[in-house]
């Protein structure tokens, strides 16, 4: 007589002696034999180290992580892709520790290509001097061999790097283009010291709006204005589209 | 084979001998009441079962009780998961004896025709899905009314209504003439 079956009847408040047969077959079903059951490999060796197995798995994981991370990081730092903080502690950790060395972040500045020239040459011959940029000076050094290396010593760091045919150009007839026209001119420069230039011309080179209507510009003014000032609206645009039909 | 809250504790921290006894004690249980559920390969699946138990055994509660609810209930989502696919596979032509030129059959084939039992199982498989569920726990389980409400995620009082109507719809069986020892 299974006593569980007895207990599953009480509990549900059926009387045992009504259900002799279904407490038999439920009892067969209960003893019989089965054969024995054989562990599968999985669990035999979860039996054998228990949760050692998932230990060893995790530590391969993690150690599979570090190792992919490290290779990923070597791959972009070589590459130049990462950010420069982070470039320059991988270069800096490369030259102290490891045979070979990942390139500095700061070795971009010579390698990048001249933005605002490419502008300029698109536009006008007469190239921007509102500010300084490295690729024109590094092109404007004059050679020790030439004559006027000498005096023009102070021009090395001055953004006058416009062609010398560009400056009579400017100041003619007293008009409002001045702003761009003093700057290219080989004698402003001169005198002064080496860098920026110290006094902006009148109008504001730097940015400043243009000094001259669309009525009052001179046909043969229109395209280095338009360069001065650097694209920033219509107005030059449309004075040059004109000028240059 | 008594298993205790020690033999579960000392288990959890991977003591060999104890996850030996767990399994043990356990996994005949659990078979058996796969087997009577009618499931097609009732020793793979409680090996599936006890691959989920053992790898996460530390983070069970409960001593011995609390193990036996979470096997049982490991044992119950599997075998319906198994239900499932069999329902999701292609149409399958019933299986006919006489047609199968094989010389070995499965051993609980066998210890079921020794002990006459098929008849038994058959009888067993008409009642619903969770009367037999409930019978099948708490008879070939030895689970009590509270951890087979656990297991299958019930309260007491329903599992207490199925247990009810799985009796009654068995002795039904019994009375209709059906002789279980056929």
């Amino acid at each position: 007589m299974p006593d569980e079956t007895s207990r599953m009847l009480s509990e549900v408040g059926l009387p045992a002696d009504e259900f002799q047969e279904v407490q038999e077959l439920l009892g067969a079903l209960r003893e019989t034999p089965l054969p024995p059951l054989v562990p599968s490999d999985e669990v035999a060796a979860l039996l054998a180290g228990g949760p050692v197995t998932r230990r060893r798995r995790r530590a391969a994981i993690v150690l599979g992580s570090v190792v992919l991370g490290v290779a990923g990081a070597s791959t972009a730092a070589a590459a130049k892709v990462l950010p420069p903080p982070l470039q320059e502690v991988v270069a800096d950790f490369s030259d102290a520790f490891l045979p070979f060395g990942f390139p500095h972040p700061e070795d971009d500045s010579t390698e990048r290509p001249p933005t605002a020239p490419q502008e300029s040459e698109d536009r006008s011959p007469a190239p921007a001097p509102a500010t300084p940029s490295v690729a024109p000076r590094t092109t404007l050094v004059p050679q020790p061999g030439e004559p006027g290396s000498t005096p023009r010593s102070g021009r090395q760091g001055t953004p006058s790097t416009a062609p010398a045919p560009m400056a009579p150009t400017g100041p003619r007839d007293g008009a409002p283009m001045g702003t761009a026209t003093s700057t290219p001119s080989p004698a402003a420069p001169s005198d002064g010291p080496s860098g920026p230039p110290q006094e902006p011309p009148p109008g504001g080179v730097d940015g400043g709006p243009p000094v001259a209507p669309h009525g009052q510009v001179a046909p043969d003014e229109a395209p280095v204005r338009d360069s001065a000032h650097d694209r920033s609206g219509a107005g030059p645009r449309s004075g040059l589209g004109s000028e240059g039909q | 084979m008594e298993l205790t809250d020690a033999d579960v504790e000392a288990a959890s921290g991977g003591d060999s001998r104890a996850l030996t006894k767990v399994y043990e004690s356990l996994a005949p249980r659990v078979r058996r009441y796969l087997w009577a559920r009618g499931a097609e390969d009732a020793e793979g699946l409680t090996n599936e079962v006890f691959v989920t138990v053992l790898q996460r055994l530390p983070r069970i509660h409960g001593g011995e009780q609390g193990l036996v609810r979470f096997v049982f209930s490991v044992a119950h989502a599997r075998y319906v998961d198994e239900v499932r696919c069999r329902v999701r596979r292609p149409l399958q032509l019933p299986y006919e004896t006489e047609h199968d030129d094989r010389v070995a059959p499965a051993a609980e084939v066998t210890a079921l025709e020794a002990a006459g039992l098929e008849g038994a199982l058959r009888m067993l498989a008409r009642l619903s899905e969770d009367q037999r569920a409930v019978v099948a726990m708490r008879v070939l389980g030895d689970l009590s009314l509270e951890n087979t409400a656990q297991a299958m995620g019930r309260s007491v009082g329903a599992v207490k209504q199925l247990q009810r109507r799985g009796l009654l719809a068995l002795r039904e069986l019994v009375e209709e003439g059906e002789n279980p020892r056929a």
